[in-house]
Parts: structure tokens; sequence; C-alpha cells
């Protein structure tokens, strides 16, 4: 059984409708992902109690939980600005949820000590939250949410006031902090595909106000479901099939810029594996550290190739494996791969 | 820029120079009466005034008046802004704009409404009568209560706008974290909401305690007695009606060195309270319960009917005629008297004169204060001149009582019978009153100024003073008329000072309200205040949509 199921979960306003479902495991870690304004956020609102659903329903290990408001949900949230009580100092703000089960001072005080020292902030009880620095402010923050023992921790895009050094440091130590609490479901809101598919268990890519498709960060990026998902979770170059001689019955051909190679000459041994793109302008080269981002033209169109060196002619062959081609119609995927010797690039 | 520099000083030497005058020269001779006695320095009237356990009655009495009135006014404005921080609806922006009418309103008007709406035959009354049929009347005038309802109205609009707009801006999150971590909906307001508003709630109250502490007409005639006095009306009634200048500048001198202390301590009080939050986001929503829709349309309907209700009360009673001898029922004959189209005695007989006589000074007052305030402004914003800033706004910690007091005994010493004189004593009197505010309306815009552009300028070979006349003078032109319009509505409803000054000759219309007020003329009062209400609403919907055009500076 799930630990938590979203039934339709949905919500309108000003022109814009959400509607969602979703189930996650037990101590499990998703990722919700999409573009500004996909209702990533609202969704977590949801979740949270903190917004009403116009419809659908909500389960919590089975249990109906819609109506349920937020302060009896055991869910925690953390906010995108971490929203620390300014009125109270560290310890107090992570003693807060304690103080409302009426815990004892001197047990808030032990548990705050201790839940400090779990996000490495050791010795900040003490301290103002508006001395805190932006880091320091996001550990307090999940302390905070941590110190209801939630079953559920919902994370709203909590590394995007930080900057990047900080942001990896960060997300390693929020997987980490949901790692060492067994049976913790983690739910993280994030436009940052990068960001998603290092942390997650499962993505779900959010579009429209709706879930387009949840798997597993290969999963959504390797075999996209759509277009639009394709798209999103990476670049590449999308082509129509009409250019190629296909078997298979669909309109768009899309591929990544790893699985594409370049030559100066064509092979023509290995066209059962790769599909060759015979005279390719190299357009722009960009440097990436590791590798080149290339910008290719082919009979006018543009594609987007990876290579590790800096190609040392003008026209190469670009050959792009097989097995890596995704094909959609009408955006939908096709569940096909191509394996034919026939398809080819046209006029050789 | 060595040449800049010097152009910025010449021109705010002249202003300087008026500012100084028109505000020592008074306070100066306040000093001087109170603290020379034939012809040496003395102590003598000030050891009086202090041992005099009267003066400390009507400090105390002063006191617990501005905090009472603080602490309704506060109380008052909590549900709205509560309301209007948090919701969206239709009509939010306009009742928010009619609730700050109020506090732009001259006090006289306010004093004559209430009189009106409050009164023993007034709406209120009528309205009580008519529920429970009984005969006898609320007294509400003249009394304690009436002091502190007509402070709450004049002052309410001030703590809403102040809390409000503090709380509209404070984004959810804070509450939201508070509620999932188990807080019930009381627990976050009162561990979370309200620490967060109390600092903006402390320096609300501390800004309508100042404002009460000076009040002058409202305590003058709603008081009704010396039981009620405050320090403020007991300088007049010393000067004007006892006609011992003496002891009236001794209990000046004692009044303002109470509120300069109480100045000091609001401005570290209100120090603490930052504006937290980004004034883009805002926690509005769109009403959605029922339950809600009705809180809000009752809480709107009773607050235009305590904002409206006295207004509107003198616009009806001014066509309503209670005299025997013209007949009762309705009128024009107040109308009628003022543009005297039928004769009359009295005080009305002056009316077409005072509405003449307002408009005159307030012209002339309003042109130079936003003059003299451009200038001190762009000074002060060049050469980022603290001092002169403070000089500058020291008036506003000067009772205008006080002020007055000063003109009319620098007044009673000139011995000359020109009309022109008199003209320019009232217009000095309230040029030292509308300056401070001309200058704050301006200040925040010359200090935003873009110093490139004038660097623009002068790169392409525009002299200092063409730079200034053609770059910074047009962009600061809404500021300017905001201060011009802000200018011409404290003088046409400037009571205080104009009244203890007493300048006999030239009777402005605030002044002819009091004497109709004061005649029991409640007709020709109404028409008078008509006429008020009228310019006042002209200057307010003018300076509104002013601020509507302000948006991108």
């Amino acid at each position: 059984m799930s630990h938590l199921e979203l039934n339709g979960l949905s919500l309108a306003y000003q022109g814009f409708s959400l509607s969602v479902d979703l189930s996650v495991n037990e101590g499990e870690f998703l990722t919700i992902i999409g573009p500004s304004g996909s209702g990533k956020s609202t969704v977590l609102s949801l979740i949270a109690g903190l917004r009403e659903p116009s419809s659908g329903s909500m389960l919590i290990d089975g249990k109906d939980v819609t109506n349920l408001p937020a302060q009896k949900r055991g869910v925690s949230l953390v906010f995108q600005d971490y929203a620390l009580f300014p009125s109270m100092n560290v310890e107090g703000n992570i003693g807060y949820a304690m103080k409302l089960r009426h815990v004892k001072r001197q047990q808030r005080q032990e548990e705050a000590k201790a839940l400090l020292d779990f996000v490495h902030l050791p010795g900040y009880g003490k301290r103002k939250v508006n001395t805190l620095s932006g880091g320091e402010a996001q550990r307090v923050a999940l302390a905070r949410a941590l110190s209801s023992r939630p079953s559920i921790l919902l994370l709203d895009e909590p590394l995007s006031a930080l900057d990047a050094a900080l942001r990896r440091q960060m997300k390693d130590e929020i997987r980490r902090i949901h790692d060492a609490q067994p049976g913790l479901t983690t739910i993280y809101v994030t436009h940052d595909r990068e960001e998603a598919f290092s942390i997650s268990d499962r993505i779900a890519i959010m579009m429209d106000g709706h879930i387009r498709m949840v798997g597993t960060p290969e999963e959504v990026y390797r075999k996209p479901d759509s277009l639009a998902t394709a798209l999103f979770t990476g670049e590449g170059t999308l082509l129509s099939a009409s250019l190629f001689d296909l078997s298979i019955d669909a309109d768009q051909v899309f591929f990544r810029p790893e699985s594409v190679r370049l030559r100066e000459h064509a092979w023509s041994n290995d066209s059962s594996a790769w599909l060759l793109l015979e005279g390719a302008e190299v357009v722009s080269a960009e440097f990436l550290g590791s590798r080149y981002l290339l910008g290719l033209s082919w009979k006018g169109l543009p594609l987007i190739a990876e290579s590790p060196t800096r190609p040392s002619t003008r026209t190469v062959t670009a050959s792009i494996l097989k097995s890596a081609l995704m094909f959609f119609k009408d955006g939908q995927a096709v569940n096909q791969v191509l394996v034919q010797s026939r398809c080819s690039g046209g006029n050789r | 820029m060595r040449g800049k520099d010097h152009f910025y000083s010449m021109s705010a030497l002249l202003p300087m120079a008026v500012l100084l005058a028109v505000f020592l020269l008074p306070l100066a001779s306040t000093f001087s009466r109170a603290f020379i006695s034939d012809g040496a320095f003395s102590l003598e009237l000030m050891k009086d005034v202090v041992s005099d356990p009267y003066t400390w009655h009507l400090l105390r009495f002063t006191l617990l008046e501005s905090m009472v009135s603080a602490v309704v006014s506060l109380l008052l404005a909590l549900p709205g802004a509560y309301l209007f921080a948090n919701y969206d609806f239709k009509g939010r922006k306009l009742i928010l704009s009619l609730s700050s009418l109020c506090f732009v309103l001259p006090s006289i008007l306010v004093v004559l409404g209430f009189v009106i709406f409050y009164g023993n035959s007034g709406v209120i009354n009528q309205v009580l009568e008519a529920i429970t049929g009984r005969e006898s009347p609320l007294r509400i005038l003249y009394s304690f209560k009436a002091i502190i309802l007509a402070h709450a109205f004049l002052n309410m609009p001030v703590a809403l706008s102040l809390l409000s707009d503090s709380w509209e801006h404070w984004p959810r999150n804070t509450e939201n974290a508070a509620r999932t971590l188990g807080a019930r909906p009381s627990r976050v307001f009162f561990n979370i909401t309200l620490p967060h508003l109390l600092p903006s709630m402390l320096s609300a109250a501390m800004l309508v305690f100042l404002f009460c502490f000076t009040s002058f007409s409202i305590i003058l005639v709603l008081g009704g007695g010396p039981e009620y006095t405050t320090l403020e009306v007991e300088i007049y009634r010393t000067n004007n009606i006892l006609l011992d200048s003496s002891k009236a500048s001794a209990l000046a001198v004692f009044s303002t060195l109470i509120n300069l202390v109480l100045i000091l301590l609001s401005s570290l009080a209100s120090q603490r309270a930052k504006t937290q939050g980004d004034d883009r986001t805002s926690r509005k929503r769109k009403v959605e319960k029922t339950r809600t829709r009705i809180i809000l349309l009752v809480h709107n309907i009773i607050l235009l009917f305590f904002i409206l209700g006295p207004l509107v009360s003198i616009v009806l009673r001014s066509f309503h005629s209670t005299s025997k001898r013209y007949g009762e029922g309705f009128s024009l004959r107040s109308y009628q008297e003022i543009f005297s189209v039928v004769s009359t005695t009295g005080a009305m007989s002056s009316a077409l004169e005072g509405l003449v006589n307002s408009l005159i000074t307030a012209l002339v007052t309003a042109l130079l204060s936003t003059t003299l305030a451009l200038l001190l402004a762009l000074h002060i914003s060049h050469r980022k001149s603290k001092t002169l800033e403070v000089i500058a706004m020291m008036p506003l910690a000067v009772s205008s009582v006080t002020l007055g007091l000063g003109w009319s005994i620098i007044r009673s010493s000139v011995d000359s019978s020109s009309l022109f004189l008199s003209y320019l004593f009232v217009i000095l009197a309230h040029l030292v009153v509308a300056l401070p505010f001309a200058l704050r309306s301006l200040l925040p815009a010359a200090k935003s100024l873009d110093g490139r552009t004038l660097q623009a300028a002068y790169t392409m070979g525009a002299s200092t003073g063409r730079a200034c006349l053609g770059v910074e003078v047009p962009a600061l032109h809404s500021s300017m008329a905001k201060a011009f319009i802000f200018s011409f509505a404290l003088s046409m409803g400037e009571v205080n000072a104009t009244m203890t000054l007493a300048e006999g000759r030239v009777v402005t219309l605030p002044i002819l309200l009091y004497r109709l007020i004061n005649s029991y003329n409640y007709q020709g009062a109404c028409a008078v205040g008509t006429l008020l209400i009228l310019a006042t609403l002209a200057i307010f919907i003018t300076s509104q949509v002013l601020s509507e055009d302000r948006r991108t500076p």
C-alpha cells in the first residue's frame, strides 16, 4: 500500500486548473519538477492542508485526510524562504512544535540540541534567526520541520536562494537527512532537473496543473512518454520523421546530444547500429569543460551534438545511436525501437 | 563639481532664511514673552506655571485623552486592517481612500459633522429613538466620549492604513509553517502574527498619540468646558480670552518641552518598526466563503456609515431650516446668504468674503511652500544635509497653537492697520504649518532622483542651473503637485494657528465655521461646511489621481 495517495485532487483558481493523481511509497524520495507556474508548490500546499481542494481526495496510509486541517496531518513543509519565526531564537523555532504538544522545557531543549547536531549546527540554539546565513537558515528550517516527527516531509524549492556551491552541499545533506529517518517520505519540489536527477528515487513531471509522467530519473530522461517530457528533462534535437525512411508510425524523431558521434568520413559498415546524417555543417562549438556542445546544420535543420574534441573539419557526418532514438506521434511516445538497417539519412 | 555645490547652496539660502523667519521668529517671541518680564530675564513665569497644580492637571488630562484616543483608534482599526490585508474584494481601494479622506478633513469640519451627526437631535439619536422608542436622547457631545470619538474618526484611518500595509506585504509562509507544525489558528495569531504586527501597532499608536496631544478645535468645541481642557486649548484660552499672553507663553513653552520629549520617545520606539516583507508580495486572496463575505459586508457598511454619516449629515442639514422666522423644512436660505442673494446679519454676512479669503491664502501659501520646499529638497538631496532636514522638520515638533501665539505677539507689537499686513500674518502662520508637509512630499522623490541624468546633461554642455530647471525640476513635477495640494488643503482647513493669531480682519472659512457653530446657526455652518467639503473633496480627488499616475517613478 502506498503511503500517500492523491486521487484527482483538484483546485481551480484564476483561470488555472490543477488536478493531480499521485501515489508515493513509504520511505520514498519523490521529486516534482516542472516549469514555473505549473502548480508544483500548489500541490505541496494541498498536501500540507494549507489550501482546500475543490474536489478529489487524499489518503495517508489508506486513511482519508482530505478534510483534516493542516495542524493534524503530520505533514511538515520547508518553505522556499525558510519562514523562520523572527520573534523566536533558533531553539524556539525548533522547539515550537514540541511546545504545542506540551513537551517539557528541558526535553525540548535536549531535542532541539540533538536536531541541531543532526543538521550540523551545534551550539546555534541561542542565535537569533536574523543572524543566520542562507545555508544556516535552511538547516534550521529542516530541523524545525523534522521536530514534529512528520511521516511526510515536503520541501518547496529549498535550495533556490543558495549559491551554486552551497546548493550541491545542501542537496547531499537533504538526501542524508532523508536516509537517516527510516520510513520518512519526502516530496521535493524544484525546477532544476539536474538537482532532481541526482537526489530522487522517482521523479514526477508536472505541467499545466497535471502530472505528465512519474518514473525513475533514468526513465524520465531516456524513455519519456511524451515529447513535452522529453523536451523538459533535457536537451536534444527534434526532427520530422518524414526525413527518414522509417518503418515506424511516428511523426517526430528526438535524440539527446550524447547519442551523436561525429566522424569526418562515413563508415559504411556500422550503419546497422547508427543512423548516419552526412554532410552536417559545424555552426558552433561551445566548450563545457569536459566536452564540447556542438551546433550543427544538416539540410538546413539544427542539430545538437556532444563531442570530446573540437571538430577539425567544417563538414562532418553525424552518427546517431539508433537505440537512443525516441519516436513520437502527436506528441506521445511510440514505444518501438528502430533495428532495421533500411533507415538512412536520405540522399547518399 | 564645486560649481554645482555652489549653485545648490545659493538657491537654498532664500528658503532657509524664510524657514528660519517663519519658524524661529514666532517661537522666539513666545519664548521671550515667557522668560522676560519687566525687561529682564526671569524664570518667575515658568515657575508659576510649573508650580501650579492646574498645569499638571491639564497635562494629566492631555496625556490621558491622547492615550485613550490612540488605543481606541488602534482597536477600531484592527478588524479593518485584518480584512483589508487579507482579502481582495470589489470596492477595497475605494473604501481605503475614503477612510484616508477623514485624515485630510479640516478638524473643524469634523467638529461640525459630529455636532450634527451625534447631537441630541442628530442622526444617531433619531436612529436610537426609532429603535428603542425612548424619548430622552443619548448625550454624546460635550463629553470625554465625544473627544475620543472625534479623535478616533480622524485617526483610525491612519492606523488602518499603517497596519493593513505592513500586514498585507507580509507573506503567509511564517504562519503556514506554524500551522504545519501543529498550531491552531488562535495559537498562530498569538505566537506568530501578533509579534509581527506589534511594532507597527506601537508606531501607529505613537503617531495617533502625538496628533491627539496637540489636538485643538475638537477639544475646544466638543470638550465643552474646563473639565475637559488640554494644554493647547488652555494656551489659546489664556491668550485670547483671558488676554494674558505672558502666561500663555509660559504654558506654551511648557507644552513644547513635553511635546519634544514625547516625539523623542516615539521616534525611539518607531525605530523598531522596520517593515519586513516585500512591497511586491501580497497576501490578499479572493473571498470564497459566504461567512467572510457577510463579515466584510457588515464591517464595510458600519465603517462607511460612521465615516460618511457626519459628512452627509452636514450636506443634508445645509438644506434644512429649523428657523421659525424663515419657515421649517427644505430651504436654500443659507446658500443665498453666502452668495449675498438675500441680505443677512451676523457671521453669515462675511461668508463670501471668507470663501475668497480662504482661497487666496491657500493659493499663496501653497505656492510659497511648494517653491521653498522644492529648493530645500534639492539642497538637502545634493548636499546630503541631515542638519537642514532636521531643521526643516522642526515646525512639526511645535504645536500650531504655539506658533500662532508667537505670531499674535509679533502682530500686537507691529503698530499698523495695513490690510496687506493682516493677510501677510495669516499667510506666514499657514506657511510654517504647511512647509514641513510640503517638504515631506518632495524630499523622497528628490532623494531618489538619478544623479546620472544630471551628469548626462552636464556632458551635453548644460550649465548647473540649466540642468536643474530642465532635467531635475520636470522629474519632480508630480511630487511638486502633491506638495502643492497638501499645502493648499492644510491652509484651507487651518484653525489652530489662525484662531490663536486672532487676526480679526482676515476671516477664513474654518474661522467662520467656528463662529457659526458657536452662535448655533447650524444651517449656515453646514452650508459653509458643505463648501469646505467640496473644496477638500476636489483636492483629495486630484491628489488620488496624481498618486495613481506616479506608479512608475
